[in-house]
């Protein structure tokens, strides 16, 4: 028991004395650590540089609504043109209709026992 | 960016890994200086060999810088990590030369030991640093991070991943392997019969 009390404590003595006399590494070991720390680090982050005053037809441009507006202008700039050259029978048809049927226009005589015949004039 | 961080001894290892990612290079240089006596005096009890503790550190080192920009603070100490990341370079680089011969410990400069105190000390850490050698890998690592790196049983459950009994066990069977194998050196290392 006293025998493994003192291995016990020499053993934690041992312990104590590795503590304080650590390894210390070799100043290559360190540069060359230190090396490859700074050729492995990242870039530090750009700071936002301040911005040019965008041109005036870049505001226009973006007054209209950028690209996704000219797209949609664009669109339907094609339909129109394909559909002037050539028209769906349906259209044309539909056309006809509108256009051929009779204007009829309603008139009011707002005096009917006048001498003139603003009706009758009016048409 | 080059300006050193205020206060540097009290930022935590994580804090100084962001910095270094963020390129700070006073962050670089703190690292290395702190974080590198641990890699290396690790590898070094767990190898016995200054060259492959060499080795074994520098690669630790780079692993760490490359993994710094992806590192998740507040998920594991840097230190736990690197002991992890040296025990797995030691088990790799035992395999490769399992039967080199031990280097000597080197002993720091003390002014106020004698020549003999220093001769006596040199020689009690050698003879630690044999019968290290002679333990089973997990055993040596389990006790060299108790006894000489002072790590708390949970943390060196962590490193080791295994759980904390299974620790104390390694521990305690290490520690007692030790003790056989340094028992044929009582009169260096000041073990008496009485």
């Amino acid at each position: 028991m006293t025998d493994h009390t003192s291995e016990e404590t020499a053993l934690g003595d041992l312990f104590a004395e590795a503590r304080e006399a650590p390894v210390a590494p070799p100043a290559a070991l360190m540069a060359r650590i230190h090396e490859d720390a700074k050729r492995l680090q990242p870039a530090p982050p750009r700071l936002a540089s301040k911005k040019p005053a965008p041109a005036r037809w870049r505001d226009i441009w973006q007054g209209l609504g950028g690209w996704p507006a000219f797209s949609g202008l664009a669109t339907a700039t094609v339909a129109g043109i394909w559909l002037g050259v050539n028209p769906p029978v349906g259209m044309a048809l539909a056309a006809e209709t509108y256009l051929e049927y009779e204007t009829i226009t309603p008139v009011i005589d707002l005096v009917p026992e006048s001498y003139f015949d603003f009706s009758a004039e009016a048409l | 960016m080059d300006k050193p961080l205020e206060h540097a001894q009290d930022v935590p290892d994580d804090a100084l890994l962001l910095a270094y990612a963020n390129g700070d290079a006073a962050a670089a240089s703190m690292l290395t200086a702190r974080l590198t006596p641990v890699v290396f005096g690790h590898a070094y009890r767990l190898l016995g060999r200054r060259a492959d503790a060499e080795d074994v550190a520098q690669e630790a080192m780079l692993r760490l810088w490359k993994i710094a920009p992806q590192w998740r603070q507040g998920e594991a100490k840097v230190t736990t990590w690197l002991y992890r990341v040296v025990a797995n370079l030691c088990t790799d680089q035992l395999r490769r030369a399992p039967h080199a011969a031990l280097d000597a410990v080197a002993e720091p400069e003390d002014s106020t030991a004698s020549v003999t105190q220093q001769m006596q000390s040199r020689a009690r850490l050698d003879a630690l640093q044999s019968a290290l050698a002679c333990l089973p890998d997990r055993q040596r690592q389990a006790v060299v991070l108790r006894h000489i790196e002072g790590l708390a049983n949970p943390e060196i459950a962590e490193i080791m991943d295994i759980t904390v009994e299974a620790t104390e066990s390694l521990t305690a069977r290490g520690k007692r392997a030790l003790a056989r194998a340094l028992s044929s050196q009582k009169d260096a290392l000041g073990f008496t019969d009485d």
